[in-house]
C-alpha cells in the first residue's frame, strides 16, 4: 500500500467514524453562567450595587476570570494591587506580548491588542482595537495567517523594544492556541472540604438560605458564590463583612460540610469603590491606550479566595498604577498586555 | 433566530458535535465519549466569550478542550485506561490477511501517533492546526503522522 492509498484509506475511515459517532447533546447550559464580556458583568454589578448596595451575588468561578488569555498575555503581565507598578511601560522597555499582526498596503504595520472586542462585531482586517506600529515582523511566519484584498492579518508572539508606541522586534513566536484549563478553586476552610458531591456536577446548590440570611441581616453578607474545589466538590461559600460564626451557625443546617464561611478582606464599600475607580479611569481615558478595555467585578482572586475587581488595559500609566496600589491587597486585579520584562 | 446565548451557543458549536464526539469515542470508547464531550462543551461555554476567530477555526478551539478533557479523563481513570489499552494489541492482532481493520490498527499506534491521526484524518484539521491543539510544533505534527503512517502501512503488510 503506498501513501496516497494509505491517505486515502484513512480519509475514509475518518468519514465513517464521523457519520457513525454516538450522538451528543449540548448540555442543559441554564445556571452554568458562561463568562460574559467584562464590560458586561460591569454593568450587572453596578446594577446590582445599586439596588442591594452591599451584596455581589455571583456564581464567581476563577475558572471564568482569565483576562490574560483573553488579552493574549501570560502570567506575568497579570498583578494585583499593591504590586502593579511592576507593569507601568516606558520607553526603551523590552516587552513580550502576543497580539495581531495587521498588514495594510500603503499603511504602517500593526500590532493589535488582540482582547476579544466583547459581542460588537469587530473586523480584524479593518483595523485594531488598540495596536502600535511594529517592525521587524516576518509576516510569512505569523500563526492563523489570513490575507484578504491585500491586507494580511496572523497571529504573533512578539519580543522588543518598545518606544515612543513603537515596537521594533528581535525576537518573534507562534501564538499557541488558547486552552482554557479549569483550575480547581482552593478552599479557605480546611476543615470543610465537602465529600464527594457527584460524578459531573459542579454542586447547583441553592442559594434561598442564603438569601433569606441577607434578608434578615441586612450588610451582613459581602458575597455568596459557589467554589468548585474539585472536580467532584463544591462548596457554599459565603464572604460575611463582620464575625463568620454566627453566619455559620445559621447556614450549617442547610448546607452540612458543604458549607464554608469566612470574613471577607474587603467591605463591600471597598469592592464598590475599587470598581469605580475602574471604571472612571476607563471613561476618561477611552480612546488612550491606558484606559481599561474591560472592567469587571464579582471575582474571586485566585490566590486567597476573596473578592476581587479586574481590569484589562494595553498599557498601564503610572498614575493609574498608584491608584491601584491604593486599593486594598489582593482587590484589584489588572492584566496589561504591553508590560515591561523585569 | 436563537435569542439567549446558550441558545446562541448551541448553534454555533452545533456543526462541530459530530467530530468532537467521533474524536472522543476514538480515544476513550464509545460508551464514555458523550459524557466527555458534554464535559467540554461546559469548560467551551463558560469560556465562550474568550474565543477569538482571529486565533484559529472553532472546530480547532473546541477540539483543543475536547483533547484536554480527554486527557483529564485519563489521568482520572488510569487504572481503567490501562487495562482497556492492551485490548486493542490483541484485536488488532486476530484481523486476518487482506481485512484491513484500520480501526484496530490505529488503536495499536502509541497515544501521541493516536491523536495526530485523529485530528488530522478524523476531525479534518490542517497540520496547524493539529499542531495548536496539541501544543506541538507543525514539524514535530509531521512526524508523528509519518510515523503513523509507517506504523499502519506495517500492521497492515504483516
Amino acid at each position: 500500500m503506498n501513501d496516497d492509498e494509505l491517505d486515502q484509506q484513512l480519509r475514509s475511515w475518518g468519514s465513517e467514524r464521523v457519520a457513525a459517532a454516538p450522538s451528543v447533546e449540548v448540555p442543559h447550559l441554564e445556571g452554568k453562567r458562561s463568562r460574559p464580556p467584562l464590560l458586561a458583568i460591569a454593568a450587572t454589578v453596578v446594577a446590582i450595587l445599586a439596588v442591594v448596595g452591599v451584596a455581589l451575588i455571583v456564581r464567581a468561578n476563577r475558572h471564568s476570570s482569565a483576562p490574560a488569555a483573553a488579552t493574549g498575555g501570560d502570567s506575568s503581565n497579570v498583578a494585583y494591587s499593591p504590586h502593579t507598578s511592576d507593569l507601568v511601560l516606558n520607553d526603551g522597555d523590552t516587552i513580550t506580548a502576543s497580539g495581531t499582526v495587521l498588514a495594510v498596503p500603503g499603511k504602517p504595520l500593526q500590532f493589535c491588542d488582540a482582547a476579544a472586542p466583547s459581542t460588537e462585531a469587530y473586523d480584524p482586517f479593518r483595523d485594531c482595537r488598540f495596536g502600535i506600529t511594529v517592525s521587524g515582523v516576518k509576516l510569512s511566519e505569523v500563526s492563523s495567517r489570513r490575507e484578504r484584498a491585500g491586507v494580511i492579518i496572523g497571529e504573533a508572539k512578539l519580543t522588543g523594544v518598545y518606544r515612543h508606541g513603537h515596537l521594533t522586534v528581535t525576537h518573534q513566536a507562534r501564538v499557541p492556541l488558547h486552552v482554557p484549563v479549569d483550575q480547581d478553586q482552593r478552599s479557605p476552610c480546611a476543615a470543610a472540604v465537602a465529600r464527594w458531591v457527584g460524578p459531573g456536577s459542579s454542586g447547583g446548590f441553592s442559594f434561598g438560605a442564603v438569601e433569606r440570611y441577607k434578608r434578615s441581616h441586612p450588610g451582613a453578607i459581602v458575597m455568596q458564590t459557589e467554589l468548585n474545589v474539585s472536580r467532584y466538590k463544591a462548596l457554599v461559600y459565603v464572604l460575611t463583612s463582620g464575625d463568620p460564626q454566627p453566619v455559620r451557625t445559621a447556614l450549617e443546617p442547610s448546607y452540612g460540610e458543604h458549607l464554608c464561611v469566612v470574613r471577607s478582606m474587603s467591605s463591600a464599600s471597598q469592592i464598590h469603590a475599587a470598581h469605580k475607580l475602574l471604571l472612571a479611569q476607563m471613561s476618561a481615558q477611552r480612546g488612550s491606550p491606558t484606559a481599561p478595555v474591560d472592567v469587571g467585578g464579582g471575582g474571586l482572586n485566585p490566590t486567597t479566595e476573596q473578592p476581587m475587581v479586574e481590569a484589562n488595559v494595553p498599557v498601564l500609566a503610572q498614575g493609574f498604577a498608584d491608584q491601584i496600589d491604593a486599593q486594598p491587597a489582593g482587590l484589584v486585579q489588572v492584566t496589561v498586555w504591553l508590560a515591561p520584562q523585569h | 433566530l436563537p435569542e439567549s446565548r446558550g441558545e446562541q451557543f448551541a448553534v454555533w458549536v452545533a456543526p462541530h458535535l459530530a467530530v468532537l464526539s467521533a474524536v472522543a469515542a476514538q480515544h476513550i470508547g464509545r460508551d464514555e465519549a458523550a459524557d466527555v464531550v458534554q464535559e467540554a462543551l461546559l469548560r467551551a461555554w463558560r469560556r465562550w466569550s474568550t474565543y477569538s476567530e482571529a486565533r484559529g477555526s472553532a472546530r480547532a478551539w473546541m477540539l483543543a478542550i475536547l483533547t484536554d478533557q480527554i486527557r483529564r479523563y485519563r489521568t482520572r481513570h488510569l487504572s481503567r485506561w490501562r487495562t482497556t489499552d492492551t485490548v486493542p494489541s490483541e484485536s488488532a492482532a486476530g484481523p486476518s490477511g487482506d481485512r484491513l481493520d484500520l480501526e484496530n490498527a490505529v488503536a495499536l499506534l502509541p497515544r501521541r501517533q493516536q491523536e495526530v491521526v485523529a485530528l488530522f484524518y478524523l476531525a479534518d484539521l490542517s497540520v496547524d492546526e493539529v499542531a495548536a491543539v496539541l501544543g506541538i510544533s507543525a514539524g514535530a505534527t509531521k512526524a508523528h503522522l509519518s510515523a503513523a503512517r509507517a506504523g499502519l502501512r506495517k500492521v497492515f503488510e504483516r
